[in-house]
């Protein structure tokens, strides 16, 4: 009897045993089909950060072929190639033992930059143009550096909004205005309020009125956006002595440049509806790429001393793609 | 006598012990089969969920013109280089009715048929509930049935939505209790070729 009872005790122990070894089967099974899916969506999300991750690198002008990185216990990866302004891209995020793979293909485009017609393109009307000493305003090609014309793609010296202002601006300017031809009516000249709010969110470096010197802005790699305000047309912002710049140059209200002041690339002056001036004045400030100046009537130009306005279209096509200002559209994408 | 006493309450015990476990195996049995019927729930709703994400995700690969042919809130057709291999395909997803899935308990559930060309296969995975919403470059939920191709090609998201119970109920003690273990999903997929040139 009390074997029996022995047994009888085992097997039901026994039985108790399978029937909860087959519960904790069950339960595992669902559990290993639930994180095997949120395995695949981390490593889906880390593909797709691997993305972003090499884009705002190019934003910020690295350019990098392979991208490798650890985040949220996982990996992404990628690897780039570009040519001319398409990019394709493969990327993997590695999460445990789950790969996810992304193929893209990218073009990248540049949020709208002004044509620049001229050296100098004034969109005012009538414009109080000045020219005294030697200095010179240039519409032919010249390298980014200012120190060889390219010999192709020339464009006027300076571009007017009426033939009466054209023929201000030669009587002033004479022979030191050059270019194909050197003055010219153009009423295509940008509007700078249709694009400079673009410019004026992702300004690197901003200014207020005062008298700066000494200043790097970017490089001929690294060109970047610099805005400066003037909240009165009584005050301006003047640079004079080493100031050295690549990129866009922003300024709402008086602009004055004075010293060895060297910038490449766009530079903008504009007065939303009041008159604005913009002068060279002593020294040799020289300016490659291109100027607009827009504002209200007697809005003024006023060139001095030896300065110099030379239109580049290689330091205006280097301005044009600055990392904060490009955008990608897709081309193709699988995954 | 005690001899016999010692045997009728032995009996007696055994007896209860015996029935206990009957009602312990039952009620086992029955927890095993309700937890049966939640894991194949789940099982197919996630199976089903990344069959859903693997096409959906490239609507629109290498396909130059339309790529969404039918977008009703149902019913949805496009066209796509699934396997990354050249050939664009045609793949339709569409509802069945209650009767084409006559063989399960399950009252509710409706097959999804896929079609990709010509070729169609039925699932009947305990599907009750299948809606898909479609939203345009800036997020606004498009009316469906979309019907016009300037609307088709405003589509650049889908919100898919859906509800997966067992094919069979549970044991239960009362046989009106046909409760059906569910499980309910909703997944927004952005097809990136949708916004491409």
């Amino acid at each position: 009897m009390g074997r029996t009872a022995l047994l009888v005790v085992l097997g039901l122990g026994l039985a108790f045993n399978i029937f909860t070894y087959n519960l904790h089967k069950s339960n595992a099974s669902l559990s290993e089909k639930q994180m095997d899916y949120v395995r695949m969506n981390v490593a889906r999300n880390l593909a797709r950060s691997a993305v972003h991750m090499v884009l705002r690198a190019y934003d910020r002008g690295e350019n990098p072929s392979s991208f490798d990185a650890e985040f949220n216990n996982g990996v992404a990866r990628a690897e780039v190639t570009t040519s001319g302004d398409t990019m394709w891209m493969s990327t993997e995020g590695v999460y445990e033992e789950k790969t996810y793979p992304i193929e893209l293909v990218l073009m990248r485009g540049t949020k709208p930059f002004p044509n620049v017609n001229a050296a100098a393109g004034i969109r005012v009307n009538p414009v109080d143009f000045k020219m005294s000493g030697s200095p010179t305003i240039d519409g032919r090609n010249w390298n980014e550096t200012g120190t060889a014309l390219v010999g192709t793609g020339d464009l006027q010296g300076v571009s007017t909004m009426t033939s009466l202002d054209s023929s201000n601006v030669i009587n002033e300017g004479g022979s030191r205005l050059k270019g194909s031809p050197p003055v010219k009516v153009d009423t295509t000249t940008a509007d700078p309020l249709q694009f400079v709010n673009e410019y004026i969110v992702n300004a690197d470096y901003t200014y207020g009125p005062g008298t700066y010197s000494s200043l790097t802005w970017g490089s001929s790699t690294n060109p970047v956006i610099v805005v400066c305000a003037t909240p009165d047309t009584l005050t301006s912002v003047k640079f004079t002595g080493n100031v050295v710049g690549w990129g866009v140059l922003v300024v709402r209200g008086n602009l004055e440049i004075a010293g060895n002041f060297k910038f490449h690339g766009l530079v903008i002056v504009y007065g939303e509806d009041n008159i604005v001036n913009a002068s060279a004045a002593t020294g040799t400030p020289d300016i490659i790429g291109g100027l607009i100046l827009a504002g209200a009537a007697h809005t003024s130009l006023t060139m001095k001393g030896t300065s110099e306005l030379k239109y580049s279209s290689e330091s205006l096509e280097k301005a044009k793609n600055i990392g904060k200002l490009r955008y990608y559209s897709i081309l193709d994408w699988y995954e | 006598m005690s001899t016999l006493l010692d045997y009728l309450g032995s009996a007696i015990i055994f007896g209860i012990l015996i029935i206990t476990v009957i009602r312990v195996q039952t009620n086992i049995s029955s927890i095993q089969t309700e937890m049966r019927s939640v894991i194949d729930s789940q099982t197919y709703a996630v199976d089903f969920v990344k069959q859903l994400e693997f096409d959906f995700n490239k609507i629109g690969h290498e396909v130059s013109t339309q790529k969404i042919l039918i977008a009703h809130s149902d019913r949805i057709r496009f066209r796509s280089d699934l396997l990354n291999n050249g050939t664009v395909r045609t793949i339709e997803y569409r509802l069945g009715t209650p009767s084409d899935a006559a063989g399960t308990t399950n009252p509710n559930d409706i097959p999804i048929y896929r079609r990709e060309d010509a070729s169609e296969i039925i699932q009947i995975i305990g599907l009750t509930q299948f809606a898909i919403e479609y939203f345009d470059s800036l997020n606004v939920a498009m009316p469906a049935p979309i019907t016009t191709a300037d609307s088709l090609n405003r589509i650049r998201a889908m919100r898919v939505s859906f509800k997966i119970e067992s094919m069979e109920p549970p044991i239960t003690r009362a046989e009106e209790d046909t409760t059906y273990p569910a499980v309910v999903m909703e997944r927004f997929i952005i097809p990136r070729n949708l916004s491409r040139w």
